[in-house]
């Protein structure tokens, strides 16, 4: 089985790679072009530029373990979280950083980089510490892992808020230079989907994904299920930090809820309504939700959307993109790209798997389910 | 040290309750419920309208309340997924969640709002050395009330038969005759009327009620429901039960200056438990993997 959809991904690859490379490519500069000139139209929408790119890092990076390896984590945006904080130690200025953090230790307080080398720095070193991190964690599958993975967030956030003397706690973690421009961000977003495309097009995500789709035939044919996932939990730690440094630099400031369950929801959501087993969902997704949560945001607060000028009551952005999220899960459950092939080389098998159990029994057995 | 016992044991059994109404819907339809929380923070609100009337009839209210809203759950958005994968399943009881929870923003806007329901049981009584307030006591004697009610439901009637055949293997059980419509129905509105007593206990204790009171009992109910094992209901409450105590232990046991870490205690112990037990406690062998 396991050698029939490993032989069948390569089959599709081969076939998928030209045509593949040209749709990543439109796709990347469609996305730049778009990002430049929003840009230039207003500083409003200069800022909604920069923070949609973010989203397309973070829910880049969330496809790059969730969408290869089926199992949905609640834990990766404690990687933004520390990404950001420790771009925050890395670039603040020394004598700024004694003012408002007087307890940070002193070979904290010293360190003053630039902002690249940081960004270097902390993507490399959170995806190193979060392949540490899934070593155990990655033993675990389906419910289990979503639920060890939710504990994290929930551990690194009260780590975050209890360490007042290297993060400020609750307070808000100031005075980091801001340098992410539109052209940084969307740097960072062009990296994060050109790495999730070589990792998905990879022997590593090969691996994975027959790991995904049949787990018992991908352990028989001598996949190390444990050490793919690891390797994809790591990969998509280390991109996601990067949003996190990115957003640190975009406003020069952030706190600890951030990064906790709305941004958490709020990305699961952008990733599901794209199509979660998606390269090419995961960018839409981001784009789409961000466009909608930013012009109802804007009604919500009262700024208008250019000659509209209706208010609306708080908490309707919530509630209308929570309606999206419904809807698409029951019309299209495999997200709305989903059905195509995606820019990592995506093949229609994957989005809809021929039903092991036929008949309209709802499955209850699970062995047939690869993955939670 | 009676005083910790009490504490522990009232915390274990609310945990207990609320894990059993997660576990008893993810049992049947294999859905991790994100919203049973928001059942919870609806059945706070409705306390908060009706808090003037004499307390029989706020219980009343909001357990019928909370229950009809489980049901309407069930009909609106749930039942469409119903065939979908868990993932599906999941990420639409997340958008429901989302939805109630800013529905109440809407309503009632973000800050949390006083109840008085239940004052009086926050007065302290002195047992020996320990002075325990009544509230402690009244939530362990209606758990222990309550759970007995459920085993003999779950025990003696057609449909609590029903419930647990359908827990146990749904597909064996449809083809057993078990109307799948009927028993899901059950299912959500018993999970419904054990978050308006989780409510009334939670509400009575802490007397605010907010849109976001709903975020901590499911987290608490779905980290219980995994480390009892999935799908095993007597583990969900075990698992309840356990988080609460282990939640008071460390409360007590762990030095002054590392309190605040409490709950990264408690969440690093759960990642400890699934590694030693990825199928929980009380792993049902029903979500073991079968090739």
């Amino acid at each position: 089985m396991a050698s029939d959809t490993v032989s069948q991904m390569r089959e599709s690859l081969s076939r998928g790679r030209g045509s593949g490379l040209v749709r990543l490519v439109v796709g990347l500069v469609a996305l730049v072009v778009a990002a430049e000139l929003l840009s230039g139209w207003s500083p409003a929408a200069h800022t909604f530029a920069i923070t949609a790119l973010v989203h397309v890092m973070i829910v880049v990076g969330l496809f790059v373990f969730i969408g290869n390896s089926g199992v949905i984590s609640f834990g990766q945006i404690s990687f933004m979280a520390i990404g950001a904080y420790a771009t925050g130690l890395l670039t603040t200025d020394v004598t700024r950083k004694e003012f408002l953090l007087p307890n940070l230790p002193d070979w904290i307080a010293s360190i003053h980089l630039a902002s690249f080398p940081a960004l270097v720095l902390v993507g490399v070193g959170v995806a190193v510490l979060g392949a540490l991190v899934g070593i155990p964690l990655m033993r675990l599958s389906g419910l289990s892992a979503s639920i060890a993975t939710l504990s994290l967030l929930i551990v690194v956030n009260v780590l975050i808020t209890q360490s007042e003397s290297i993060t400020g706690g609750n307070q808000t973690f100031v005075g980091v230079p801001i340098t992410t421009s539109t052209e940084v961000a969307a740097a960072g977003a062009c990296f994060a989907i050109i790495v999730a495309a070589l990792f998905t097009r990879s022997r590593a995500g090969l691996r994975l994904r027959a790991s995904r789709d049949d787990a018992p035939a991908a352990r028989a044919s001598g996949i190390n299920i444990t050490r793919e996932r690891v390797v994809a939990f790591g990969l998509s730690a280390g991109l996601i930090a990067l949003a996190g440094a990115m957003y640190a630099h975009q406003l020069g400031s952030f706190g600890p809820k951030d990064f906790y369950f709305e941004l958490t929801f709020i990305t699961l959501a952008m990733l599901v309504v794209g199509g979660i087993f998606s390269l090419e969902g995961a960018v839409v997704g981001a784009v789409l939700i961000s466009v909608i949560e930013e012009l109802l945001g804007r009604l919500e607060n009262g700024e208008g959307i250019g000659p509209i000028s209706l208010t609306l009551h708080d908490g309707v952005t919530a509630i209308v993109l929570a309606i999206i999220v419904i809807l698409v899960m029951i019309f299209r459950p495999a997200g709305l790209v989903g059905g195509r092939r995606g820019g990592g080389g995506k093949e229609p098998d994957d989005t809809e798997p021929e039903p092991v159990t036929p008949g309209p029994v709802k499955d209850a057995d699970l062995g047939s389910v690869p993955d939670f | 040290m009676l005083q910790h016992i009490l504490d522990a044991t009232s915390t274990g059994s609310l945990y207990a309750v609320v894990a059993l109404g997660i576990a008893l819907v993810f049992g049947v339809m294999k859905l991790v419920n994100f919203a049973y929380g928001e059942l919870l923070m609806v059945g706070g609100f409705i306390i908060l309208l009706t808090e003037g009337l004499p307390w029989p009839i706020v219980v009343l209210c909001t357990l019928v309340g909370v229950a009809a809203l489980a049901f309407l759950m069930e009909r609106i958005a749930f039942r469409p997924v119903r065939e979908a994968d868990p993932t599906t399943m999941l990420i639409t009881s997340f958008a429901v969640a989302i939805l109630i929870q800013n529905v109440m923003v809407w309503i009632s806007g973000r800050r949390a709002k006083g109840v008085s329901f239940g004052n009086a049981l926050a007065e302290p009584v002195h047992i020996g050395s320990a002075s325990v307030p009544i509230v402690e006591l009244v939530t362990i004697g209606v758990i222990v009330a309550v759970l007995i009610g459920f085993v003999f439901l779950l025990q003696k009637t057609e449909t609590g038969v029903q419930m647990r055949a359908a827990a146990e293997d749904f597909r064996m059980a449809r083809l057993l005759g078990v109307n799948a419509n009927w028993v899901i129905v059950a299912t959500f509105v018993a999970s419904g009327l054990l978050a308006a007593v989780a409510s009334l206990l939670l509400l009575a204790t802490t007397g605010a009620v907010s849109p976001y009171i709903g975020l901590t009992p499911v987290l608490i109910g779905f980290v219980a429901t995994v480390i009892g094992g999935m799908g095993s209901l007597v583990g969900a409450a075990v698992g309840g039960f356990l988080l609460g105590v282990a939640t008071v232990v460390f409360q007590v046991a762990l030095p002054d200056s590392i309190q605040s870490y409490r709950d990264a205690f408690v969440y690093s112990s759960v990642i400890l438990v699934l590694l030693i037990r990825p199928n929980g406690l009380f792993g049902s062998k029903a979500l073991e993997e079968r090739v």
